[in-house]
């Protein structure tokens, strides 16, 4: 609820006078907007207030309770005023108990002038108002450049308080040119990290290995323990083509930047990073990464933005020298052992507009912490018709020649997104619920930085927000009366030269889970919290047990904490080290072995986003799979591994130390061109011998040689490839299986495909083969499966008897079409119907089955698509293809279309239709017409009326119950399992329960830039929790990062083991742990 | 009765004659205007080079079709042009100017080919109010057959493959190889119109017809020929950007600069400052010699139309030649071995940098432009001062020509052999066009 300025006495309002000498045309952080923090200035127990203004006045409130405030700058001696002030923090930096205020400015650039200023609290006046005297050349912090926020933080813990300072940069992008540029110096926009020695700070940057080039636009900065290991790490957001930097503590007064040097253990990161909050959202103990990015809610808004490269021209940018980054607002949920998921999607936060401050924290005391956002733009310069607008000759020499008075009527072309700023209330199951109507009466505005704060201490958070052009807001939070929620709030009070225990981490061991927070105070954006302590518990009127550990690792622990109480903490009571306890560990089913397998596969960037700029998503880097065999009988398993096109497959043989040696490569070489998607080891001739068929795919060749499938028969344990077999038919397949389908005591065969060549949704063919029981095969699908034969783009199939008749029956997945089951009676295959799966159509990848309930019949697992991107799908609102010659040039277009909301909208870009579509541009001039366009207006009824169509009405992987006569119920897999598409699934009862659990990879780095990339995956087991799901096992100690194909088990040297292969590199090989 | 009838038609006649019966007279002010209109909206809609080239060169040949129907001087493209058809003809019995259908037509294809139709109609509609006032008869005939024309000319152009090649493949960039084409900043664009050699042309037999000697050996050893081509392209840049804006080779980039594309960024803005093509810049030419000439207005649109056709297929040549070479520009190669952070005096466009496009065009231009007007034809060119840019001036139409294909080298954006033999494939298609082409008696 909002109290009114005439209540609280805060009319603070950030008033920007633009002038042709400095505007948004001219600096491109115009509209950055400025800060706020929240701290006790006069020691008196109640949250006072500091705002940063831009280009007025800072002001000072003193909180007289009551959320009454009093503007005490003048008397306070606080004066900074004009140039451009960007944030600010507090810290106590004489470490006398007195919070002292450190201001951050941009200086330097086009006329503006100054320092970054340090007011020192001299003391408090009999009237309690703190009297500040600038100080900061005597502590070395009067930095003169373009500074954004700074941090104070004991990075070395040597007990005092150091600094990072974020600086930004105004380097004209003409080119974003080589990552490596980060690795250079520059004197205004690099940033800083200063070292306390003995009070004064001396720039240790380089030392430290800060990054401080001139392409670090750093807007977000926010400090956490990230790995548990005492020391704090950093994370800095940059704007634009930038990567963020995580800066991991390596204690030895060193830090590892982790995304440059390994971009695989954050997948992707926020394209045009503003601020971010380091928190744990989920109440597992670990510091989960909250970054926000300027992706729009609003569809007509997010149709007239400037997008992301096309996936060619991304590439490009990838190589040289950046990580990948989307623009979304992103979630990093830390999974432990460096490696994180980024759920934003998934976890219903990723597009909040033109986005500034994120500060998670427990709004309605329920134990979980929810989210607020600020957000909006005085001007939306990525505006594409602005830009249009603004491109042109004229107008860009008057801007570069120095504006007048007359081209500042260009800003007014500038569109206002002056928008909600956001409330998401934690669901606690990795997804947040849009609660901004619901939780305050929702108003338009310019907002920036902002804190939380109980400023009534009443044992709720406030929230104060300081608004462009515009009064603050400050809304007060009513939980205390309309919840009967608990609380617990916690002062600290540190020795020596951190009296304010900046750094303190405080986990508490609930009913909720594990709630922790630590004690730093700069976070969200431009802006800092107070140092006061807060948890929401819910229900729980007290703690069992909290750990309160100080930066060093003293700690103490308090059991039986009663809630709704301020509890006054000191750190004379800690003892000991908390890192060096031993810690109780969840155990590791999996680790990652030492073993390796000598194979790299060779699948580069794909070519499919260039000739057909429309799709979605590629079908061309499927492999590489892998099959298992004991070949030559010597009771080892050897292994067989597809290699990409123009790469040759790859035999092993494994020797009596479980070395896998390659073998009869000459067989193979020869068919180098094909990429093998999939193969099967099977004893096709009835000698005992299993021979290997091969199929292959990669969606790069429209027909010939490399599209047929090849039989190698096994002479005892040497290939030979049989030249004559399976060499009627050229498909683009995906799976081959090996089974008796017609019981006649030999191996039959199944060839599936998921695609005619190059032609995006068409169905193909699908095969089955009959054995004659001495390795010749007879096509035998209309005959046998009718059904089968045009089913759809099939992905993965295999074969089961579940209905006991003694005939395996089929069940297929793949892409646009429905689970399809079909029941063998011996002579004929009847596709199913009225089963529980008739509206599952997805875009599945994988299929396992297996009795996961333990009631004697076949469950299924599918692997689909995943609910991390945009893209949502249900009966009602599916993903829908459009397959016709829209523009009458004699080729089908592909036209994919979703539902934002309630409106059905097409895929692609305007930018990437029109060029496919001429007439689309002239039909639709402006981005704004096109926006508003619907999907009947684009294409017309009576076009998408003759289209081919298909649909997906089910992206979420899936358990599918079999209930007994031949009727599945459909549960999806746990929402952590959605946050990637699963590609390959394995079956194990990896805890020893009589429940088989699930082991699951997956990721998907070829799909749509305007999509993102699928990374999310890093391995995950799923736990039968014995009631007839899923649940996720926490802190497992192993990685499957990258872009995982297939999953298998082996036995290397007597031990089990699973092999996961990786598209375009080596295979990861894990180990069942032992311990 | 019937009598009576014929008295009342005559009156009626003579009434409305005395009403609006001026006679229309098309000016050769309104076909430059017309034609300048169509230059200003490309600038708007964007379009890059050889989509430009095509799109001056049908409404001119519209236009031409229709006066060589009823100008004995000039003879018919059917036949000659590949694919052109003879156009229907006009009703004899009807009061026709056929200026104004020429006008028509030339307007109408005009509009089918540029995206913002509407600022063209609104130039159309003030024409119609005129022609419409002064003899409603006369431009209603006139104008239905112009449309008429325009119509059977769409048909034939809607034939030449543009459409086909919307939906072909981008250009792949195969990052292995060194000697290849890769994207430059500061958009990194795709390269643009890989397909444009499956364009039909207009004259050219095909479009490797002039296919050009390929360039030098890619190699960046010190002493290769190529690698010379490359510092010299860094040591001019240096010396010139030296001497700096007012030096006269900047001068002369900055004027034949013509780039489409020419993209700004300030913070989060990414855009292309917009400019006209090469190929406008030699249709300004045209205008400014038919002026000069007092050419009438059967005169100039025959002018327009032989320039304009000259030019497209240049492109179409130029165009076959940069996706077979597929040569990397001197803004990668240097940045990558000389100095990461030279930027280029010109913006590089977006597409293969051999041959140059400008000088292959420019040649093509003037062969076409010296058989019409003459060679030693002294000229100011201000084409460009719409654009903040000096006059300059030539004295002969193959001086501008040489002029504006050295310019690529001073702007740091080709090599030498790029400009000296793309210029000499430009000349030899020109010449043939010449050849090919009987359009005066």
């Amino acid at each position: 609820m909002k109290v009114d300025s005439s209540h609280s006495g805060i009319n603070f309002n950030n008033q920007l006078h633009d002038t042709p000498e400095l505007n948004i045309l001219n600096y491109l952080y115009y509209y950055n907007g400025a800060g706020v923090v929240s701290a006790d200035f006069n020691n008196d127990g109640l949250t006072d207030l500091y705002f940063t203004s831009n280009q007025g006045e800072d002001k000072l409130y003193i909180n007289k309770g009551e959320l009454k405030f009093e503007d005490v700058t003048n008397v306070a001696q606080i004066n900074n005023s004009g140039n451009w002030t960007t944030g600010a923090t507090h810290v106590d930096i004489n470490h006398d108990g007195l919070l002292d205020i450190y201001v951050c400015k941009a200086s330097n650039y086009r006329g503006l002038k100054g320092r970054n200023l340090l007011f020192i609290n001299k003391g408090i006046d009999e009237k309690g108002i703190p009297k500040f005297s600038e100080e900061a050349s005597s502590y070395g912090l009067d930095f003169s450049g373009l500074s954004t926020q700074a941090a104070f933080f004991d990075y070395d813990l040597d007990g005092d308080l150091d600094m990072y300072l974020l600086n930004h940069s105004v380097h004209p992008n003409h080119t974003y040119g080589k990552g490596s540029q980060r690795l250079e110096v520059d004197s205004l926009s690099g940033d800083r990290l200063y070292r306390n020695d003995d009070g004064l700070y001396k720039d240790v940057s380089a030392n430290a290995g800060i990054f401080q080039g001139k392409i670090g636009y750093g807007l977000g900065l926010g400090v956490s323990d990230l790995n548990d290991d005492g020391y704090p790490d950093i994370y800095i957001g940059n704007d634009f083509f930038e990567n963020d930097y995580l800066y991991i503590n390596q204690g030895d007064g060193t830090f590892n930047e982790l995304i440059s040097s390994d971009n695989r253990r954050l997948g992707h990161t926020t394209h045009y990073s503003m601020g971010n909050d380091l928190v744990d959202v989920n109440n597992d103990g670990l510091t989960d990464i909250l970054s926000l990015d300027m992706l729009p809610e609003d569809l007509e808004t997010y149709k007239t933005s400037g997008l992301e490269y096309s996936y060619p021209t991304y590439q490009y940018y990838l190589k040289n020298g950046y990580a990948p980054q989307y623009m979304q607002n992103t979630l990093h949920l830390n999974l432990g052992a460096s490696n994180f998921a980024e759920i934003g999607n998934l976890s219903g936060i990723s597009a909040t507009e033109w986005s500034w401050s994120v500060l998670a924290a427990d709004y309605d005391n329920d134990g979980y912490k929810d989210i607020y956002i600020s957000n909006g733009i005085k001007g939306a310069t990525n505006d594409m018709d602005f830009i249009s607008f603004i491109a042109n000759e004229n107008i860009q020499k008057r801007i570069s020649a120095g504006m007048t008075e007359t081209d500042m009527s260009f800003i007014k072309e500038l569109p206002e997104k002056k928008v909600a700023n956001y409330l998401f209330k934690n669901e606690k199951n990795l997804s947040f619920k849009n609660v901004t109507k619901e939780w305050y009466k929702q108003e338009l505005s310019f907002s920036n930085g902002c804190v939380y704060a109980d400023l009534d201490n009443d044992g709720d958070l406030d929230i104060v927000v300081n608004n462009i052009n515009e009064e603050a807001y400050l809304l007060e939070n009513k939980s205390d009366s309309n919840t009967n929620n608990n609380y617990l709030q916690i002062t600290l009070s540190g020795d020596k030269k951190n009296r304010f225990g900046i750094g303190t981490k405080v986990i508490a061991h609930t009913t909720n889970g594990i709630l922790k927070q630590e004690n730093f105070v700069t976070k969200g954006y431009l802006s800092a919290v107070s140092n006061k302590i807060h948890f929401g518990l819910g229900r729980d009127t007290s703690i069992d047990s909290m750990h309160i550990i100080w930066p060093g690792g003293k700690y103490q622990t308090i059991r039986s904490v009663k809630s709704n109480q301020e509890l006054f903490i000191d750190e004379q009571m800690a003892r000991g080290n908390f890192y060096k306890e031993p810690q109780s560990k969840v155990k590791s089913f999996l680790v990652n072995a030492s073993e390796t397998l000598d194979f790299k596969h060779r699948d580069p960037n794909t070519l499919e986003f260039n000739r057909d700029p429309l799709v979605p998503f590629a079908n061309t880097n499927e492999g590489p799979s892998l099959s298992v065999c004991d070949v030559n009988k010597d009771s080892r398993d050897d292994l067989f591994i597809g290699g990409a096109k123009g790469q040759a497959s790859s035999f092993f043989i494994q020797d009596s130390l479980g070395r896998f040696i390659k073998e009869q490569d000459a067989v193979f070489l020869p068919d180098a061109i094909s990429e093998d998607i999939s193969h099967v080891f099977f004893d096709a001739n009835g000698d005992q011998y299993d021979d290997l068929l091969v199929v292959s795919g990669g969606n790069e060749f429209k027909i010939g040689n490399p599209l047929k499938p090849r039989l190698y028969i096994n002479y005892e344990g040497i290939f030979k490839k049989d030249s004559l077999a399976f060499q009627n038919i050229q498909l683009n397949a995906s799976t081959v299986t090996a089974s008796d389908f017609d019981n006649d005591g030999d191996l039959d065969i199944t060839i599936a495909s998921d695609q005619i060549p190059l032609t995006f949704g068409a169905i193909p063919n699908q095969y089955l083969f009959k054995n004659d029981g001495h390795g010749k095969f007879d096509e035998v699908t209309a005959k046998l499966a009718p059904e089968f034969q045009k089913i759809g783009q099939v992905k993965d199939l295999l074969w089961k008897d579940l209905d006991n008749n003694g005939y395996d029956d089929l069940i297929a997945v793949g892409y646009w079409m429905s689970v399809s089951v079909f029941m063998n009676d011996g002579t004929k295959l009847e596709l199913q119907k009225n089963n529980g799966l008739d509206f599952t159509n997805g875009w599945w990848n994988t299929i396992i089955a297996d009795d996961f309930d333990n009631d004697g019949d076949t469950d299924l697992v599918c692997g689909n698509w995943g609910l991390n991107t945009k893209l949502k799908a249900s009966r009602q609102k599916p993903v829908s293809l459009y397959s016709y010659d829209f523009d009458e040039n004699g080729t089908i277009d592909p036209v994919v279309t979703y539902f934002h909301k309630n409106k059905e909208t097409p895929f692609a870009s305007k930018d990437e239709l029109v060029k496919q579509m001429p007439y689309l541009n002239k039909e639709y001039l402006s981005y704004k017409n096109f926006a508003g366009a619907s999907l009947n207006d684009l294409f017309t009824t009576a076009k998408l009326r003759k289209a081919g169509k298909k649909q997906v009405y089910e992206l979420a992987s899936c358990y599918f119950e079999n209930e007994g006569n031949g009727k599945f119920k459909k549960q999806e897999l746990p929402l952590i399992a959605q946050s990637s598409c699963i590609k390959s699934i394995a079956v194990n009862d990896f805890n020893k329960d009589g429940f088989k659990d699930l082991i699951v990879v997956g990721n998907n780095y070829e799909i749509s830039t305007q999509l993102g990339r699928m990374d999310a995956l890093h391995g995950l087991i799923l736990q039968n929790d014995q009631k007839g799901g899923f649940v996720m096992v926490n802190q497992q100690n192993f990685d499957v990062s990258g872009p995982a194909r297939d999953l298998k088990n082996i036995t290397i040297a007597g031990r089990d083991y699973y092999i996961v292969t990786i598209n375009n590199d080596s295979p990861i090989i894990l180990a069942k742990n032992n311990e | 009765m019937k009598k009576t009838l014929g008295i009342l038609f005559a009156l009626g006649t003579i009434l409305a004659c005395n009403q609006n019966k001026e006679p229309i007279v098309v000016t050769t002010n309104e076909l430059h205007m017309a034609i300048d209109k169509v230059t200003e909206i490309m600038i708007h809609d964007i379009f890059s080079p050889p989509v430009a080239s095509r799109i001056y060169a049908y409404p001119n040949i519209a236009a031409y079709e229709i006066i060589a129907l009823n100008d004995e001087n000039y003879n018919s493209l059917a036949g000659q042009a590949h694919e052109l058809t003879a156009i229907p003809k006009p009703d004899t019995t009807k009061p026709i100017n056929y200026a104004l259908s020429a006008l028509v037509a030339h307007m109408d294809v005009s509009s089918r080919v540029i995206f913002s139709e509407e600022k063209l109609a609104v130039f159309r509609d003030s024409l119609y109010g005129v022609w419409e006032s002064k003899n409603p008869g006369e431009f209603n005939a006139s104008r239905d057959y112009g449309l008429q024309v325009a119509e059977h000319i769409a048909e034939w152009m809607n034939k030449d493959n543009y459409n086909q090649t919307r939906t072909m493949p981008k250009f792949t960039v195969d990052t292995d190889d060194p000697s290849r084409w890769q994207p430059t900043p500061p958009a990194y664009m795709d390269g643009i119109e890989p397909h444009w050699n499956k364009i039909r042309p207009f004259v050219i037999d095909s479009a490797n017809q002039f296919v050009p000697d390929p360039p030098p050996p890619f190699s960046m050893e010190e002493d290769s020929e190529f690698y010379k081509e490359v510092k010299e392209v860094y040591d001019i840049s240096l010396e010139i950007t030296e001497k700096g804006d007012a030096s006269e080779e900047v001068a002369i980039a900055q004027f034949w600069d013509c780039n489409p594309y020419v993209s700004v960024t300030r913070g989060h803005l990414m855009f292309a400052t917009k400019k006209i093509s090469p190929g406008a810049h030699w249709i300004g030419i045209v205008k400014i010699a038919a002026k000069k000439t007092n050419s009438d207005f059967n005169r100039t649109v025959y002018a327009y139309t032989k320039t304009s056709m000259a030019i497209a297929d240049a492109f179409i040549s130029c165009w076959d030649e940069k996706y077979r070479s597929n040569l990397i520009r001197p803004e990668t190669l240097i940045n990558e071995h000389i100095d990461e952070n030279w930027q280029p005096v010109l913006q590089t466009p977006p597409f293969p940098e051999y041959t140059s496009g400008h000088s292959v065009v420019s040649g093509a231009a003037a062969t076409a432009l010296t058989e019409i007007f003459g060679d030693n034809f002294a000229f100011d060119d201000d084409t460009e001062v719409a654009y903040g840019l000096p006059v300059r001036s030539f004295n002969s139409f193959n001086e501008a020509a040489d002029e504006a294909a050295i310019s690529r080298m001073y702007g740091g954006i080709h090599y030498r052999k790029a400009v000296a033999i793309g210029v000499k494939q430009g000349r030899d298609l020109g010449q043939f066009v010449l050849e090919n082409l009987t359009m005066t008696n």
